[in-house]
């Protein structure tokens, strides 16, 4: 359980200053092509015997890069790049799991997520992937905030405003890595959208929209953590669950509230 | 005749098979205030767009003081037709005001208090000391078009392009801004590009009349045949005030 909370607030960290790009940009679905698609990366992982997680970090940044130089320099709509990835990533795992010898027992985990049981290692890699992602995030704040905001603008300031692109596009990858076994591959474009876009109705800039959307995110996980306990069902599905409850609620009241 | 700013020779471009525009050329000076006038579709914005190096022309060559586009951005300073941002974005007028800073920043740019202080006095500039803390959301058409500039300002640019900066301006700040423009052509270079024929010739030195290709005239020597020609419309000139100081006036077409 310790560990669980553990995760739970190391994850929260990635996903509330990750999505929050992700969120104020509108790149939840390259987001989710990112986290399908490195679902290659299990499979690989499986098959040479080694951590599954080990396998995702490659193959998310690839998708990553894939999917970003594929849009934004060859003459492919980004849908169609993000289709691509989205499937052929998917199948590569199933091909690879069915080569591995043996059955894959936590191959649920991955794709559903089982935060109460987050080894000591992965913690660990967590830490290291969420100090990762704060370092190039302040290193970049007002270049991300300018290609995030105004990207014309920025590319006519000077910016390197496609490098910047790939750069946000890892971090994604990476976050999504962070976020695999708390809620799974298949839920976490949720995590990386719903808290920040409730917490964007009351931020009135980016910084205060990343604690927002990372105490929300935190807030949503052990809650639905308790929940999962409470009613016997699985913490990722219920995390998300929660989360998207709350953000039907606060929807539903800015539109009563008149607020668009 | 001082050296020139921004130079094209022979500038076509074609997006999709489209012909936008067509062996265009011409220089503009030091500290000239160049307008240009055509309709909708003309190329107006496309031009701006390759002096920026945003688009790529067809063919010809253009250099903005004297170097390749992409190597002079940060001499130069743009106020879009549109502001391309979505209006939800959490941001303060003060902070977006502030991006226009980052021309002069290099690797991990990080803002300090002259940028501020620089950020302050535009938007004073501009009329809008007052909304430095407001949300970008909240501001009306024309605010928002004067934060744009305000952005443009604070880079402290040699060469400034303005893509129609006073279309959502009433009369009264319209006049205000182009004041503004006159009082900062001794400074910087401008570019503005804009359907308002009869103000813009009271202030510009040069017009470009674009419609694909370009006539260019000194304001003193234009006259409505080449307008209605630009415009494919017939353009009504009417002449006012003291006979040495007559502007230029016609309808918005």
């Amino acid at each position: 359980m310790q560990h669980a909370v553990w995760a739970a607030f190391l994850a929260s960290i990635a996903c509330g200053v990750i999505g929050t790009y992700v969120v104020v940009r509108k790149i939840g679905f390259i987001s989710g092509g990112i986290a399908h698609a490195a679902f290659g990366g299990i499979g690989v992982g499986y098959y040479f015997g080694i951590n599954p997680l080990l396998g995702l970090i490659p193959f998310s940044l690839l998708s990553a890069l894939g999917i970003g130089l594929l849009s934004k320099k060859g003459k492919v709509a980004e849908d169609t790049a993000i289709g691509a990835f989205w499937a052929a990533g998917m199948a590569v795992g199933v091909v690879f799991i069915g080569l591995a010898p043996g059955y894959a027992p936590d191959l649920f985990s991955y794709l559903f997520g089982s935060i109460l049981t987050v080894p000591s290692s992965d913690l660990l890699m967590i830490a290291g992937l969420d100090v990762l992602i704060l370092l190039v995030v302040a290193l970049f704040f007002n270049e991300f905030l300018a290609t995030s905001f105004d990207e014309e603008y920025a590319e006519v300031s000077g910016i390197r405003t496609t490098m910047l692109y790939l750069v946000l596009l890892c971090l994604i990858a990476l976050t999504v890595v962070v976020l695999v076994r708390v809620v799974g591959i298949v839920m976490v474009i949720a995590l990386l959208t719903i808290p920040p876009a409730i917490a964007r109705n009351f931020s009135r800039n980016i910084l205060t929209m990343m604690v927002a959307s990372s105490l929300l995110c935190l807030l949503f996980m052990l809650a639905g953590l308790w929940l999962s306990y409470l009613f016997n069902v699985a913490s990722g599905a219920m995390i998300i669950l929660l989360a998207a409850a709350v953000f039907m609620i606060t929807a539903a009241g800015r539109r009563l509230l008149g607020r668009t | 005749m001082t050296s020139p700013v921004v130079t094209l020779k022979g500038i076509s471009v074609s997006i999709e098979g489209a012909k936008i525009l067509e062996g265009l050329s011409l220089d503009v000076h030091e500290n000239e205030f160049f307008g240009i006038v055509g309709p909708n579709g003309g190329g107006k914005t496309t031009l701006l767009r390759v002096i920026l190096g945003l688009q790529k022309p067809t063919s010809g060559r253009v250099t903005v003081f004297g170097k390749e586009p992409l190597l002079s951005r940060k001499k130069v300073g743009y106020v879009p037709q549109h502001a391309s941002f979505s209006r939800d974005f959490p941001i303060s007028v003060g902070d977006a005001v502030l991006m226009g800073r980052l021309s002069r920043k290099k690797l991990f740019r990080h803002y300090n208090q002259e940028d501020r202080t620089v950020v302050e006095e535009a938007l004073q500039t501009v009329g809008m000391a007052g909304l430095k803390e407001h949300h970008v959301g909240g501001l009306s058409g024309g605010e928002l078009q004067r934060m744009l500039i305000a952005r443009a300002l604070v880079g402290q640019p040699a060469l400034l392009l303005l893509d129609e900066p006073t279309a959502s301006i009433d009369p009264v700040m319209k006049t205000t801004i182009y004041d503004l423009l006159d009082t900062l052509k001794d400074d910087m270079t401008i570019i503005l590009v804009t359907h308002d024929t009869g103000t813009v010739s009271k202030h510009v030195s040069r017009v470009a009349c674009l419609n694909c290709r370009a006539a260019i005239k000194t304001r003193e020597h234009i006259t409505h045949e080449e307008l209605s020609d630009t415009y494919r419309y017939p353009v009504t000139m009417v002449k006012h005030g003291p006979p040495d100081q007559r502007p230029v006036t016609g309808n918005d077409a």
